[in-house]
C-alpha cells in the first residue's frame, strides 16, 4: 500500500472533523453551502503539484541533454544506451506535466512542440540533409521533441552512430527541447501570485484551467494514444504506426504513467513531491455529489483505478497490440472513455466550472 | 411625537431634492433612462441593409470552402451594389452600398483580398505551405480556403469589412465632430434631428436587437442578430461584460442628446470608442489564443491566425487608437506573421502580449 493512501485517510479524518464543525454552526442547512477551502487546494496544486512536476521534468530534459552531449562527443554504442534510458526517463516524466497546458505553458504551446506525432520522418530526413532545423515552427512540429527522438534514437533506417547529420539534428533538437523547457519552468516560478488569485470558478479560474487541461489531456489518452491507432476513429482500420513512440515501443508505459499522473492528481497525490493535499476528490466529496446511486468522488476514483488496470492488461507493445490483442485494447479503450463522462460532465457541473476547450465558434 | 420627527425630516429632505432638482434641471443622476434603446424617431434601415449585404457576401464567398470557384468581380459588384441581384428582396430597393462607406484608402486593400479569394478559389489541389487551396482540421470537421503563405482571404474580406466599415463608421463618422456638430432642433418625424439620426446611425451598425444585454435578454446563436459586432460583443462579454455596458453607452448617449447635454455625449463617445477599441483586441486576442491552441493543426491555426489579424487590423480604424502604425508592426512582426504554416507559438504570444499591454487586457489574456 503506497504511502499516500494513509496520509489521505488522515487527511480526510481530519476534514471530515472540520466538516463535522461547519454543520454544527450552520443550524442544518443544506449541502449547498458546503464549506471547501479552494485557495488552500490551489495553494497544494501550485506548491505541491505544477512546481515540482515542472521542476522534474525540467531537471529530466537536462539528464537526457547531458547524455546526449556525452554521445555527441563519443557516439559509442555504450553512450547511446545511456541517451535511450535518459530519453525514457524524461518522456515519461513528461507525462506527468502535459496536462498543466494553461499559464506559462500555454503561452508557448508547451505539448503540441514537445510531443507532436506520429512524427514526420520524411520531413525529418528533408531537414537532417540540408542540415536546418527551425524549432518551434508550426511546419515543423511534426519533426521535433520526443517523437523526433523516438526515431532517430531507435529506428533502424538511422544509424545514429555513424551519421553526423543525423546526430546534429538530433542536438539541435534537444537545445530546443531543453531551452523551451527551462524557459517554462522560469514562467512557473513566477507564476504563483496569477494561480492562486484566480481563486473563483469562473472561466479564466485556476479551477476551471484545471479542470480543463485535465480533461482535455485525458481524452488525448483515450483518442491519441489508443483510440486512433486503434482504428476508433477510422471506421476500425487500425494505424499501428500512430502510436506514441512508435519506434522505442514504450507506448504503453507513457499512456500508464500520464494516467497514473492524472489520477494522482485527483487524489490530490504527487509523485515527485511526495506531497498528499486538498484535490478534486476532496472537493468533490465534500459537496457530496451522487451520480448512479454514489458518490461521485469515489465513482471517478474507481473508474481511473478500473482503466488503469485494463490498461496494463495490454500485452506486448501497442502497436503490435492493436492488430492482434485488440480485446484487451478495446477494454482499455472503452474503461478509459467511461470516465469520460463523469470527469467532464458531471465533475464540472459539480464545481460550476464550464468546460470551454472545444468551444469552436462555428464559423 | 418622538415619531413625527424623522416623518417631517423626510419630507424636509425630499422638498429640497425637489428644489434643487429644479435649479438644476440637467443633472443626470436625476434622469431615469430607458431600460432599452426605445427612443421616439429611430430609424437605421440603411445601417440594417449594408450587414444584411455583408451577410450575403460572406454566404457567397463560404461557398469556396466546399470547391466553388467565388469571383472577385461579383465580390466588387456586391459591395458596390451594382449589377447584382440580392436574395433579400428589400435590398435591391436600395441604394445604400458598403463599398462608399469603406475607409479612404483602404478600398485598395479590399480589392486585392477579393482577388486573392478568388485566386485561392481556382486552385484544384489542396493547400499547404507554399501553395493555395483548401485545407480541413486533423478531425475533418472544419475546411477552410488559404493562400500559398495560409492567409485566409475570407476572413480578412469579412473582418477588415468589420474595421474599415463599421467600427470606421461608428467611430470616425457618425460619433466624430462633423456628424455630432449638426441640428438638434428639427425633428424628421420617423428619424428625429439630425444629431439624433447620425447617433442611430453609428448605433445600428453595431447591429443588435434594441434590448441587447438588458436583464431580460439572451443571446441566441442563429438569431438574425447574430453576426458581426453582435456576435464579437457577445463573444467578449464573459470577460468585459460589455454587452450590457456597451448598451447602456448607447442609451445615455442618445438621452443625453434628447436633453441637449454635450458635453455628458461627448463623455460616453469616448467611453463607446474605448469599449469598442478593447472589444476588437480581446477578440484578436481570443484568437490568437485559438491558434496556439491549435498549434499543430495547419486548418485551425491559419484561420485563427487570419482572424486575428483582420481584428487586430481594425484597430486602426476606431477613433480611439492606443497603438501607432509603427507599433502595431512591431507587435505582429512582419516576418513571422508573412507565412501562418512556419509561425510560432512563441510569436504568437508575443502578439498577444503586445496587444493586451496596449489595451490594458493583461489581466485577462490569457483566458480570452
Amino acid at each position: 500500500m503506497p504511502d499516500w493512501f494513509y496520509i489521505r485517510r488522515l487527511s480526510l479524518l481530519l476534514f471530515g472533523a472540520s466538516l463535522l464543525l461547519v454543520s454544527c454552526g450552520e443550524d442544518g442547512e443544506g449541502p449547498s453551502k458546503v464549506d471547501f477551502d479552494r485557495k488552500a487546494m490551489l495553494t497544494h496544486w501550485y506548491e505541491d503539484q505544477i512546481q515540482p512536476s515542472m521542476e522534474a521534468f525540467n531537471e529530466s530534459v537536462k539528464t537526457l541533454d547531458e547524455a546526449y552531449g556525452a554521445f555527441h562527443s563519443q557516439p559509442t554504442q555504450g553512450n547511446l544506451d545511456a541517451v535511450k534510458t535518459t530519453y525514457e526517463a524524461a518522456y515519461i516524466t513528461f507525462q506527468h506535466v502535459k496536462f498543466y497546458e494553461f499559464g506559462p505553458s500555454a503561452n508557448v504551446s508547451f505539448r503540441v512542440n514537445l510531443n507532436t506525432y506520429p512524427t514526420d520522418t520524411a520531413k525529418i530526413e528533408t531537414l537532417v540533409g540540408n542540415g536546418s532545423f527551425n524549432g518551434g515552427a508550426a511546419n515543423q512540429l511534426d519533426a521535433q521533441g520526443f517523437p523526433a527522438l523516438d526515431y532517430l534514437f531507435f529506428s533502424k533506417q538511422v544509424d545514429l552512430i555513424n551519421s553526423p547529420a543525423h546526430r546534429n539534428f538530433a542536438e539541435k533538437n534537444l537545445l530546443y527541447m531543453s531551452n523551451l523547457s527551462q524557459t517554462v519552468t522560469t514562467s512557473w516560478q513566477t507564476h504563483r501570485s496569477a494561480f492562486l488569485q484566480a481563486d473563483g470558478t469562473d472561466v479564466g479560474s485556476s479551477l476551471g484551467q484545471v479542470v480543463n487541461n485535465l480533461n482535455q489531456d485525458y481524452e488525448l489518452i483515450k483518442n491519441a494514444k489508443i483510440g486512433f491507432p486503434a482504428g476508433k476513429k477510422t471506421f476500425g482500420t487500425p494505424y499501428p504506426k500512430t502510436v506514441e513512440a512508435y519506434y522505442s515501443g514504450i507506448s504503453l508505459d507513457l499512456a500508464e504513467a500520464n494516467l497514473v499522473a492524472i489520477h494522482n492528481f485527483y487524489r490530490g497525490f504527487n509523485s515527485f513531491s511526495q506531497k498528499q493535499g486538498l484535490s478534486l476528490q476532496d472537493n468533490l466529496e465534500a459537496l457530496g455529489t451522487q451520480a448512479e446511486g454514489q458518490l461521485l468522488s469515489d465513482l471517478l476514483d474507481a473508474q481511473f483505478q478500473d482503466a488503469r488496470e485494463k490498461l496494463v492488461m495490454i500485452p506486448g507493445v501497442l502497436s503490435n497490440a492493436v492488430l492482434a490483442h485488440t480485446a484487451e485494447v478495446d477494454a482499455a479503450y472503452s474503461a478509459i472513455q467511461l470516465n469520460v463522462i463523469y470527469l467532464k460532465t458531471d465533475m464540472p457541473s459539480a464545481l460550476g466550472v464550464i468546460i470551454t476547450y472545444q468551444d469552436n465558434d462555428g464559423d | 411625537m418622538k415619531n413625527l420627527f424623522p416623518f417631517f425630516s423626510l419630507i424636509a429632505i425630499l422638498g429640497l431634492a425637489s428644489c434643487s432638482k429644479e435649479d438644476t434641471a440637467e443633472d443626470p443622476s436625476n434622469i431615469v433612462l430607458p431600460a432599452t434603446y426605445d427612443f421616439e424617431n429611430v430609424d437605421y434601415t440603411g445601417q440594417q441593409n449594408r450587414l444584411d449585404m455583408l451577410s450575403e457576401i460572406v454566404r457567397y464567398m463560404k461557398t469556396a470552402n466546399k470547391g466553388d470557384e467565388v469571383s472577385a468581380t461579383q465580390l466588387q459588384n456586391m459591395f458596390a451594389n451594382s449589377g447584382y441581384t440580392w436574395s433579400k428582396p428589400e435590398l435591391n430597393n436600395t441604394t445604400k452600398q458598403l463599398a462608399n462607406k469603406i475607409a479612404d484608402g483602404e478600398q485598395t486593400l479590399m480589392g486585392s483580398y477579393f482577388n486573392d479569394l478568388e485566386a485561392a478559389s481556382k486552385s484544384t489541389t489542396p493547400g499547404s505551405n507554399g501553395t493555395a487551396g483548401l485545407v480541413s482540421s486533423s478531425d475533418g470537421s472544419k475546411t477552410y480556403l488559404f493562400d500559398e503563405n495560409g492567409h485566409e482571404p475570407l476572413q480578412y474580406i469579412e473582418k477588415v469589412s468589420m474595421g474599415v466599415i463599421f467600427i470606421h463608421q461608428i467611430t470616425e463618422v457618425y460619433l466624430d465632430a462633423e456628424k455630432m456638430e449638426v441640428d438638434n432642433e428639427t425633428v424628421e418625424t420617423g428619424k428625429g434631428t439630425a444629431m439624433q439620426h447620425h447617433w442611430d446611425e453609428a448605433f445600428g451598425y453595431w447591429g443588435v436587437p434594441t434590448d441587447f444585454g438588458t436583464g431580460g435578454f439572451t443571446y441566441e446563436k442563429g438569431a438574425a442578430y447574430d453576426r458581426f459586432w453582435a456576435k464579437y460583443t457577445n463573444g467578449r462579454n464573459a470577460f468585459l461584460d460589455c454587452n450590457k455596458n456597451l448598451m447602456e453607452l448607447f442609451i445615455k448617449g442618445r438621452d443625453a442628446i434628447n436633453r441637449k447635454d454635450y458635453a455628458l455625449r461627448d463623455a460616453v463617445i469616448r467611453d463607446i470608442n474605448l469599449l469598442l477599441a478593447k472589444i476588437q483586441a480581446a477578440t484578436a486576442i481570443h484568437y490568437l489564443n485559438t491558434a496556439n491552441a491549435n498549434l499543430s493543426d495547419d486548418a485551425l491555426r491559419n484561420h485563427a491566425l487570419s482572424e486575428a489579424l483582420a481584428f487586430a487590423y481594425g484597430l486602426r480604424f476606431n477613433k480611439t487608437r492606443l497603438i501607432t502604425d509603427i507599433e502595431f508592426e512591431e507587435i505582429f512582426d512582419g516576418d513571422e506573421f508573412d507565412n501562418l504554416y512556419e509561425i510560432s507559438a512563441q510569436a504568437i504570444t508575443n502578439a498577444r502580449n503586445g496587444l493586451a499591454t496596449a489595451y490594458d487586457l493583461e489581466d485577462i489574456k490569457e483566458n480570452l
